[in-house]
């Protein structure tokens, strides 16, 4: 009996310490936790002979491929580099939480979510990009303000992301063609010009021209909101999506501007006026989007200005041949922030087969042509510059964006690499754009408000004043389809100022605080705006 | 002598089941490293865990007492959550738990044998798709712009306007029961099927030999002889009545019928790994397990006292 029991304790322990090691995979292997030598020679990089695998996971739900396999951009970095990338696309929010959690994290991660980017930030989880590129590619030079704000997502001062889309407010004032991706409107443009193509320049012009559109096109769905961007509908009543400001022109959550509301309310009256479907509010994915425009029966959308109407076209044209989807010039109270502190990151994980390669391979991507080569495909083939060296798209590119599959023939984009900056892709934006769509931007460019630091301000992750920040968060997206499906005005006015106070029970007035004390300091701070 | 003569009969015994000690020691080390031996990491619910500070922070991580249970049972979604999490339950328990005895009942007593196979096999397929396929069955059915029925009722004048099955709160309970019938009736049915297969013909000979019929032959004879399985089946039941519901509620929950779909379950996925706050979701997980303990010990006991019948 004794025997047994000593024999159940050892199996007992021996389990215990399997199990251990099993969850400790942490403890990282010697190979990975400390860098290696240098590879003899600086200049191996690129070597198209030298194969590498990297594992890379992209915290995107909505990205429209699933794999790069066989499309044109894997093709071109793996014969410019030898790298071969497997990305894993996100299936939810969450996952990346999970890889986090359970530091099951691959060789590279590129995510946008500030929470994540403050996880990710840590010695445990990745590699501080200056201490490989001092080791590794001494060459590649971040720029001083670009490493500062990368470094206000850790808690030791390094910085551990290369993030997409950076510039100065004063590189992208001084730049030329800049095609900015901001919440956009999009219309069938054969129906509009058939009704007469009527004034939209306020919101009642708005309002009127749904209502023509439901009067003439019964079967037509006037608005379909793409619930990941309506911020096109900002404009009918001069709300910034992307900067909210209480009536002191504070930084503040979006619940506690007035304008807010107001744009709760516009779309609540769209609603109960028909112009937008119940099942609208229930989408989640750009697809079902999608799926709305290639019946032939979506009148307007909302979505990005990033020359999308071009797949719309391409998507409806063999079901309504005479269709076109164009942007919907800006209106008279457009008011909108573009934040310019790059959107989303790349993080070189510690659990990185080699960092060495990652590193030299970030800063082969940031490298003008590459950059415009890992969105756009092969110069001489896909793209190239004209003679006043503006992007121009050459036959084989334009081809797949008119026939809407360039998602499809390409599966590969800059920004997943964060191999691009601001101007970069935004020139690419321009270069694609028809003369209509280049009016737009370059009014948007001229009107536009522009913030490196607004992306910046949002609470560290695991801070109290975090949790409070996420809760009123949830809580406003949660009441949003509440508050715009209502049935009335009164039930509107109950459920916003419901909204209102059980924001206020949360810390609202302490949010508010923290995000306008914190934005003027980061302001102040790093002297940006 | 006694003794050693007994001690060669149990290892001779143990060497003859070797391979099924085999399997039972498989199972012992699976529960041990997937269930039992990571039931320590509740500790995290008594302290300020930070997923930066890796395994080791579980045991160094400050120790706060009931700060999270209290920040829990105060949340402004708390009540929602038990009355979503409870309703739905209690409404599956009412609705869908004496469903596949019902069927199972009838399906033996069915005359023809393969129509009698068909029927079974037929009823218990849709266990096998997951949610997320019934999900994408129910939204071809119900959506109010594609939806099959809606269609269907609209063309025949029964409506004027399409029904918001699948948005309208208000149908959302409704919906998460007769979903669950209609995915799990036929393979609950089995369980009892298997228990009616083992009753003695012999007692239902007798029993029409004494002028039985069929109803009183079901009332009792069959019922009685399932009640054992029947109540083990209730227990375990109740005691899934606080979780059972994830991947449905996640799937057929979104942003119109949130107040009635969210349920507890889905709460504790959503602020662990969404806002990272693995201590708060780690002690409303251990309250929604001490609650489904507790209630399992209280059927158990309750089917022990009325029914004889109990889990331990």
């Amino acid at each position: 009996m004794i025997k047994m029991k000593k024999l159940i304790s050892v199996l007992c322990i021996g389990l215990l310490v399997i199990s251990c090691t099993a969850c400790g995979k942490s403890a990282k292997t010697g190979s990975n936790s400390v860098l290696m030598e240098a590879k003899d020679s600086e200049n191996q990089f690129p070597n198209p002979e030298n194969k590498v695998t990297f594992d890379m996971f992209v915290d995107c739900t909505w990205l429209p491929y699933d794999t790069m396999e066989d499309g044109i951009i894997e093709q071109l970095i793996e014969e410019q580099t030898g790298i071969k990338i497997n990305i894993v696309k996100a299936t939810d929010a969450e996952q990346l939480n999970l890889l986090i959690a359970s530091d099951d994290l691959p060789d590279l991660v590129m995510t946008s979510s500030s929470s994540k980017l403050n996880k990710l930030s840590s010695d445990d989880r990745c590699w501080p990009l200056q201490e490989l590129i001092d080791k590794y590619t001494p060459d590649f030079k971040i720029p001083e303000i670009e490493q500062k704000l990368n470094a206000l997502s850790s808690e030791n001062g390094k910085y551990y992301m290369l993030k997409n889309e950076f510039n100065t407010i004063e590189e992208i004032q001084n730049a030329k063609n800049i095609g900015p991706n901001f919440g956009q409107l999009i219309m069938r443009e054969d129906i509009y010009k058939e009704l007469g193509s009527p004034a939209l320049q306020t919101k009642d012009d708005f309002f009127a021209l749904m209502q023509m559109v439901k009067e003439n096109y019964p079967d037509m769905v006037p608005l379909t909101i793409n619930m990941r961007q309506y911020g096109g509908l900002a404009q009918l009543v001069g709300y910034d999506p992307v900067k909210p400001e209480d009536e002191n022109g504070n930084y503040v959550c979006d619940i506690s501007d007035p304008k807010y509301r107001e744009l709760c309310k516009v779309i609540n009256d769209l609603y109960r006026m028909g112009y937008v479907t119940e099942e609208n509010f229930t989408f989640t994915s750009d697809e079902q989007t999608f799926q709305n425009i290639g019946t032939g029966k979506a009148f307007m959308v909302t979505h990005f200005a990033g020359n999308d109407e071009q797949n719309f076209t391409a998507r409806v044209k063999e079901e309504v041949p005479g269709a076109k989807y164009v942007q919907v010039p800006l209106m008279k109270d457009w008011n909108y922030t573009m934040p310019v502190s790059g959107w989303s990151a790349m993080f070189i994980t510690k659990n990185c087969k080699d960092p060495e390669t990652a590193i030299k391979f970030l800063n082969w991507a940031k490298q003008k042509d590459n950059s415009i080569a890992l969105s756009t495909g092969y110069k001489g083939i896909d793209w190239d510059y004209d003679e006043s060296g503006n992007i121009i798209l050459l036959e084989r590119r334009q081809k797949s964006v008119d026939a809407g599959t360039k998602d499809a023939d390409y599966k590969g984009d800059g920004f997943i690499f964060s191999a691009d900056n601001y101007i970069t892709i935004s020139n690419g934006f321009y270069a694609v754009a028809t003369p209509e769509t280049r009016r737009i931007y370059d009014d948007a460019v001229k009107r536009a408000n522009w913030s490196n630091a607004l992306d910046l301000a949002y609470p560290k992750s695991g801070t109290d004043i975090r949790i409070k920040f996420d809760d009123i968060s949830t809580l406003s997206s949660e009441s949003f389809t509440k508050i715009c499906t209502a049935k009335s005005d009164e039930e509107f006015n109950t459920l916003y100022d419901d909204m209102v106070k059980e924001a206020e029970k949360i810390g609202l007035q302490e949010v508010n605080e923290y995000l306008t004390t914190n934005y003027n300091k980061l302001c102040e701070d790093l002297g940006v705006k | 002598m006694k003794m050693k003569m007994e001690k060669s009969q149990r290892m001779r015994t143990f060497k003859r089941q070797l391979p099924l000690h085999g399997f039972v020691f498989a199972g012992l080390i699976f529960l041990l490293l997937f269930s039992l031996i990571p039931m320590a990491g509740v500790i995290i619910a008594f302290e300020d865990y930070d997923i930066k500070a890796g395994l080791t922070g579980i045991f160094t991580s400050q120790f706060v007492g009931l700060k999270h249970f209290k920040a829990f049972l105060t949340d402004r979604k708390f009540p929602i959550l038990m009355r979503n999490t409870l309703c739905i339950s209690v409404l599956k328990l009412i609705f869908s738990f004496p469903l596949p005895i019902i069927f199972a009942i009838m399906i033996s007593e069915m005359g023809g044998k393969v129509y009698k196979r068909v029927v079974q096999t037929v009823s218990y397929l849709p266990h096998f798709f997951s949610w997320i396929i019934v999900s994408g069955i129910l939204f071809t059915f119900f959506s109010t712009n594609t939806g099959v029925v809606n269609e269907v009722l609209l063309k025949l004048g029964a409506i004027d306007k399409p029904i918001p099955i699948l948005m309208d709160p208000k149908y959302y309970y409704g919906l998460a029961v007769f979903s669950e019938i209609w995915k799990e009736t036929g393979w609950g049915a089995i369980i009892y099927l298997a228990a009616i297969a083992g009753i003695s013909p012999t007692l239902y000979e007798s029993a029409r030999i004494d002028g039985a019929g069929r109803m009183q032959c079901i009332r009792h004879i069959t019922l009685p002889s399932i009640k054992g399985t029947v109540a083990i089946l209730l227990i375990l039941a109740i005691g899934g009545l606080f979780g059972s519901n994830f991947d449905q509620a996640m799937l057929l929950g979104n942003t119109m019928n949130l107040s009635r779909s969210e349920i507890l379950e889905v709460f504790i996925y959503k602020i662990g790994l969404g806002q990272g706050r693995y201590s708060f979701a780690a002690a409303a997980g251990l309250f929604q397990s001490v609650i489904s303990f507790i209630l399992v010990l209280s059927a158990n006991a309750v089917s022990k006292k009325v029914s004889g019948s109990s889990l331990f």
